[in-house]
């Protein structure tokens, strides 16, 4: 696809059975533009969502607490009971725990988000021609406002065991932007496939379980080799762990493997974007009826 | 601006779909790879399972100008609409289009059920790409034009699927795009809707834009677009002035529906009589409010409640001996008085098609006017048509021989058996077979032999 412009101002889009990459500049270009032109449409799809989500529902808002409070809470008795076993934590287990559950559910969602946005918006890939990029900011966004729902938890816990609130509080509400960043690139990765073959949706259900235990949520990050390896080869760890520090401490304790996975993510992300983007013509065509 | 500047254009375009779904989710795959790696693929080869969905399609549409696109259903209409507006990319060719291009490919896609309409109108022209500002200036000329203004805190869920439409077609009819292509959305919606449509149709027509309309209603296609293009199976048959192509399509048609309506042997009855009329009432009224004007001036539609074929004693019948009088015998309605309607009948043979033309277009004259309920009777006597299956046509111009007045359609069966067939003098084992195969009318003839200039023989075959 080309966009020029006629003497008089007309704009003239070409299509041709080349792929767009084939002149990267021109793409880069109306990716920005789209980018630009998708807020306003990404906004009104963002609020009909979470309005339509919580219009049909008794508890409403509560559903954003309820799961990762629920997962805390069995770790919490768990761990109380003795049945598992882990090293003390520098900051109250409760906290501990409740931190890392509502991290990773604001990781999970994000994951999910760009698969489920466009799973649900197949009519309108099919029938209207709208800025692409709409559905995914839109699926950013229903994160960030849940995920600022799931916070106040952390808030609430904060103030009830007198953590002390520093500097490293602000940073650590920056960087869950990189958290939901990196739910959203990987998500978005794996996007263009999970359209074609819903195997992707079942396959991702049980990685992120398995996930889940292999990420440092309820327990402290790993200090011994091998374990170690587990925060070097999963790229949430470093983020999640990073968060957490300098909620909970004020410092970050290991900035090399958090700015290296926030880098390649940012990289990741404008692969997967240009890819998604290649992708959707073919998409639509599949999908269509 | 120039006037006349195309601003569709579309060269020797192709489009290949593939019928199995799990090969063509494979395809996919394959082609986003491709697409990732800037391989350029062959597109003019199909792979194994794929069809061309369109070939080599060429057009251009201009400013001012509406092109319709007709065909059966399947025969890639859709298809180039989402070509044409970038929703899938072509595998050959090019397209190019210039200017703001508004697709309605459906009404009120993206409308969340749970939503009020209102809502989903903010919803709607944000996903079509309205500004913010714009909507709230044009919310009460949606309601306005919608006619849903006491359904507009209602959820959409709860709203017919006409209602719904409306509502879509309403926020597409705020918009002022360069280019506009619609894809059967008008068929939705009761009459009065259809018609106010229609007419915002018209007006678009004469305000300078290019437009593509696909649409199953002729009458559309004839009375708005300058030009046509008839698709089947993704190759263009016709491709020209927006009349000629109607009626090539509409012959087409006709020999289709004969000879499926010829197979379950069904006898046309005027089962749509009752919404005609309802519709013809509903349209004259809005046309003496508002005017509506259309290529095709003066079009009033005759309704036809029945036609029957009767026999010589008078009943009617759907086997006649060989050389029976046979008249067919047309039962009509018409809402105003229509001065001079031209009716004609084309026969059918089922094994050769159109054999024999019967008009008022032929005769060149008509009745001064009809009005109302009336019938119209044409006798034929003793007919020349030999033992077959045959069927009639109808179609019914206006005075100038125009305007489609009854669009052509198939309205009656008969057979002709071999009962008085001894008329014709029959001779060697396979005459009845050739008169079967071979000759739907018999034309009395002689036969003459010479020889060194000399007459030694003649034969003369006539009818009694």
């Amino acid at each position: 696809m080309k966009r020029k412009t006629t003497h008089n101002n007309l704009p003239v889009v070409e299509y041709t059975p080349d792929s767009s990459l084939r002149n990267p500049l021109a793409m880069f270009k109306s990716m920005w533009k789209d980018l630009l032109s998708s807020k306003e449409l990404a906004l009104r799809l963002m609020s009909r969502d979470i309005k339509a989500q919580y219009r049909q529902s008794i508890f409403g808002i509560l559903w954003a607490f309820i799961p990762p409070v629920a997962t805390a809470f069995v770790f919490i008795v768990l761990n109380q009971r003795q049945i598992f076993n882990i090293r003390t934590t520098d900051i109250p287990y409760p906290v501990f725990v409740m931190f890392g559950t509502v991290l990773w559910a604001i990781f999970v969602e994000s994951l999910n988000a760009p698969i489920q946005t466009v799973a649900a918006s197949h009519v309108l890939l099919t029938k209207i021609t709208f800025p692409k990029e709409a559905l995914i900011l839109s699926g950013i966004g229903k994160v960030v406002f849940n995920a600022g729902i799931k916070l106040l938890i952390i808030f609430g816990l904060f103030v009830y065991y007198r953590i002390p609130i520093s500097w490293g509080l602000l940073f650590a509400l920056l960087s869950i932007v990189l958290l939901i960043l990196l739910g959203t690139t990987i998500g978005l990765a794996l996007t263009p496939l999970s359209v074609l073959y819903q195997d992707i949706i079942q396959m991702l259900t049980v990685v992120t379980g398995l996930w889940f235990f292999i990420t440092p949520v309820v327990y402290p990050p790993p200090v011994n080799f091998p374990f170690t390896l587990l925060s070097v080869i999963n790229p949430v760890s470093p983020i999640l762990i990073g968060i957490r520090d300098m909620a909970t401490e004020g410092t970050l304790n290991n900035p090399i493997p958090f700015f290296s996975v926030s880098a390649l993510m940012l990289i990741g992300l404008l692969i997967t974007w240009v890819v998604f983007r290649l992708s959707i013509p073919i998409l639509v065509e599949r999908i269509s009826s | 601006m120039s006037q006349n500047e195309a601003l569709i254009t579309c060269e020797n375009v192709s489009k290949k779909f593939c019928k199995d779904l799990k090969q063509s989710l494979w395809y996919g795959v394959k082609d986003i790879t491709n697409e990732v790696l800037t391989i350029r693929k062959d597109g003019t080869k199909l792979r194994p399972g794929e069809f061309w969905s369109l070939r080599n399609v060429s057009f251009e549409v201009r400013r001012g100008e509406m092109l319709g696109l007709v065909g059966q259903n399947g025969a890639g209409k859709s298809t180039l609409l989402k070509l044409l507006c970038g929703l899938i990319k072509p595998d050959t060719g090019k397209i190019t289009m210039k200017g703001q291009v508004q697709a309605l490919i459906e009404l009120g896609a993206g409308f969340n059920p749970i939503l009020t309409g209102r809502e989903n109108v903010y919803i709607n022209a944000a996903v079509l790409g309205i500004p913010r500002e714009k909507i709230d200036e044009a919310i009460p000329h949606i309601i306005e034009f919608s006619g849903l203004k006491d359904f507009m805190d209602m959820p959409v869920n709860k709203y017919s699927s006409g209602m719904k439409s409306r509502l879509g077609f309403s926020i597409i009819a705020q918009l002022d795009p360069d280019i506009i292509l619609i894809d059967e959305v008008l068929a939705v919606g009761d009459m009065a809707f259809q018609e106010k449509c229609m007419r915002r149709m018209d007006s678009l027509r004469k305000s300078d834009k290019a437009i593509i309309f696909v649409t199953h209603s002729l009458y559309q296609v004839e009375a708005l677009c300058n030009k046509a293009l008839w698709i089947d199976k993704g190759n263009v048959i016709q491709y020209g002035e927006a009349s000629e192509v109607v009626r090539a399509y509409l012959d087409d048609q006709e020999r289709r529906s004969m000879e499926e309506s010829r197979k379950e042997g069904v006898k046309y009855q005027g089962r749509t009589t009752e919404m005609t009329k309802a519709y013809l009432k509903s349209r004259d009224e809005q046309r003496e409010s508002e005017g509506l004007e259309t290529l095709n001036k003066n079009k009033d539609l005759i309704a036809i409640e029945n036609v029957e074929i009767v026999n010589a004693e008078g009943k009617p019948d759907t086997e006649f001996p060989f050389r029976s009088d046979l008249t067919v015998r047309i039962h009509y309605y018409t809402q105003a008085r229509i001065e001079t309607p031209l009716f004609n009948m084309r026969i059918f043979s089922k094994r050769w098609g159109g054999f024999t033309e019967a008009g008022m277009l032929i005769d060149g004259s008509g009745p001064d006017s009809v009005e109302g309920s009336g019938i119209v009777e044409c006798c034929f006597a003793s007919p020349p048509i030999t033992p077959g299956d045959y069927s009639i046509t109808l179609f019914i111009r206006s005075k100038d021989g125009i305007a489609n007045l009854f669009n052509m359609r198939t309205v009656a069966w008969f057979r002709i058996t071999d009962e008085n067939i001894e008329k014709i003098s029959l001779k060697g084992p396979m005459a009845l077979n050739h008169i079967r195969q071979g000759s739907p009318i018999y034309l009395n003839r002689t036969w003459k032999f010479y020889r060194d200039g000399q007459l030694t023989d003649m034969i003369e075959a006539t009818l009694q």
